[in-house]
């Protein structure tokens, strides 16, 4: 088992935060170890939330999570976008940045999606200096997280674990590992889910993520509207023996519950490390 | 274009123009018996389109009660059909969507009212500016007063429509649904202030100077501009002049410069 040495330190067990949990996180300081938001929901935002942020901060860390980078995009990368998400970033003191491994658009249009890109050698010459140049804008540690995906190029060339190890190899930026994300591609394309996460190197691994999903039986789409699925539980649970503890979180963007049901499935997510004897 | 510039050009064009023929040659054929490439590419040509149609329908509720679900569901799709995004923020992508009803519906009081909606939703997302404070005002002579060039704030849009969209916008968020929209010019200041949207109702003296001060010209221009309007209610402006500069003060429409 491995540890990210390079990496900011486990912060424990965290959500997502939603609008509609401000008052009362600010109010009962519930029992969350960190929150994520999503960083274009703050960016561009008016100074209200920004203060709530602040506030915010002075009793969590916050992690900023963000899903238009598009650093797959042959379109130049947004120079005014990753200023908005260092001042951000500066304003609340994030420990790390990520995005996804994926594009959003190409020639100026914009899908608002994480597509995925062929993984190619093509792909990597393309990719790598895009991350190096996020880097050196931003200043803090970057992950890149898996997307969940529906369709895989015939030309790539190498598996997803393997594009992702030859990123991080050559760019030192961490993977945000999406557990529930890995059973969905999975599912999607017959992989086998464990095998994908024993080939991530654990010192690469900067944090979990784990969501709901929506099974159609012929294939699974990321809806992160729901419960964290059994079969992904296990896959957690797999993945915390075979590659240790990390920064983790419950995602639940649609049909957001009360804060109390996330804190339950936090509590569950707390309990799979406890009970393997590897708590934080 | 490189090997990979092009099939990600592929793919995007096939969700955004729904057109499959380039892309499905390029899809791997995993567990395609019960999940073809077709389907695959399904979830995000269906994804993309949920996604505009969703964005766009959030920034109109009160157009989508007056036009009725069926008429405003299928402009929402032909404008997404129509209008591609171009830019990472979704929350701009609605704003085009009552320039799009100008050009497909013969309704000038739905056109109203998607200007008033629009207005709305991007007050809310403009950036922040810092308002003009009683203070500075107060200092200033008359002479300096009438010099004086005033800047909107940033977050604000100034409106003239023909029809009382904003009583109906007020009707509605009481569940008073069965107003109707009555042909009744409106005036109105959108402006953010202490974080919130505002919708100032403004009497037409008080439009025609802000107007004026918007468009650049000094107090004292404005004020004279707007004097030598034939609809311009000359004694209402000199009685009411004063009030007006405490509310647009206490309102904060203009920006600090």
């Amino acid at each position: 088992m491995g540890t990210s040495k390079n990496f900011p330190l486990n912060l424990g067990f965290g959500l997502g935060l939603r609008h509609q949990h401000y008052d009362e996180v600010l109010k009962n300081r519930p029992n969350v170890d960190w929150f994520e938001i999503i960083s274009e929901n703050y960016i561009t935002a008016h100074s209200g939330y920004w203060d709530y942020l602040y506030d915010i901060r002075q009793h969590y860390p916050i992690i900023m999570h963000g899903v238009c980078l598009s650093i797959g995009s042959t379109s130049p990368l947004d120079e005014n976008y990753l200023t908005k998400i260092k001042a951000l970033a500066h304003h609340i003191d994030v420990p790390w940045i990520s995005d996804h491994l994926c594009f959003t658009g190409v020639n100026g249009q914009n899908t608002h999606d994480l597509l995925p890109v062929p993984y190619t050698e093509e792909a990597l010459k393309h990719i790598i200096p895009r991350i190096h140049k996020v880097q050196e804008t931003l200043k803090r540690p970057f992950a890149l997280e898996n997307a969940s995906t529906y369709l895989e190029f015939n030309s790539s060339t190498l598996t997803e674990p393997e594009f992702f190890q030859e990123i991080c190899r050559q760019t030192g930026c961490g993977i945000l590992l999406d557990v529930n994300n890995v059973y969905v591609s999975s599912f999607n394309h017959g992989w086998d889910a464990k095998t994908y996460i024993d080939n991530i190197p654990a010192e690469f691994i900067m944090q979990y993520h784990l969501a709901g999903h929506t099974n159609k039986t012929s294939h699974i789409i990321d809806t992160h509207n729901d419960y964290v699925a059994d079969p992904v539980w296990d896959l957690f649970r797999y993945t915390l023996k075979t590659k240790g503890l990390r920064s983790t979180m419950i995602e639940w963007d649609e049909d957001i519950p009360e804060l109390s049901v996330l804190i339950s499935e936090l509590d569950k997510a707390r309990s799979c490390a406890t009970n393997l004897g590897i708590a934080a | 274009m490189t090997n990979y510039e092009s099939q990600l050009t592929i793919f995007s064009d096939a969700i955004t123009d729904s057109v499959s023929k380039k892309i499905l040659p390029l899809i791997k054929s995993s567990r395609s018996e019960i999940f073809p490439e077709e389907e695959r590419l399904k979830v995000y040509t269906e994804g993309y389109i949920e996604r505009l149609c969703k964005a766009t329908k959030s920034d109109y509720p009160t157009l989508e009660h007056y036009l009725g679900p069926n008429q405003f569901d299928y402009l929402v799709n032909q404008y997404v059909k129509h209008t591609k995004s171009i830019i990472w923020d979704l929350n701009l992508y609605p704003y085009q969507f009552c320039e799009f009803l100008k050009n497909h519906i013969d309704n000038q009081s739905g056109i109203d009212l998607a200007i008033l909606e629009s207005a709305i939703a991007e007050v809310f997302w403009l950036e922040d500016s810092i308002e003009l404070d009683a203070a500075s005002l107060s200092a200033l002579s008359m002479e300096q007063l009438s010099n004086k060039i005033f800047k909107p704030r940033s977050a604000l849009r100034l409106l003239r429509l023909e029809y009382n969209a904003n009583d109906y916008i007020i009707a509605f968020r009481q569940q008073q649904l069965d107003t109707d929209l009555i042909k009744q010019e409106q005036l109105l200041c959108i402006v953010r202030h202490n974080n919130e949207v505002q919708r100032l109702v403004l009497d037409k003296e008080e439009y025609f100077i802000i107007n004026n001060l918007f468009q650049g010209k000094s107090f004292g221009e404005a004020l004279d501009s707007a004097t030598e309007r034939a609809e311009c209610d000359i004694s209402a402006l000199t009685h009411n002049l004063s009030i007006y500069i405490t509310r647009w003060i206490s309102t904060g429409i203009f920006q600090c410069i």
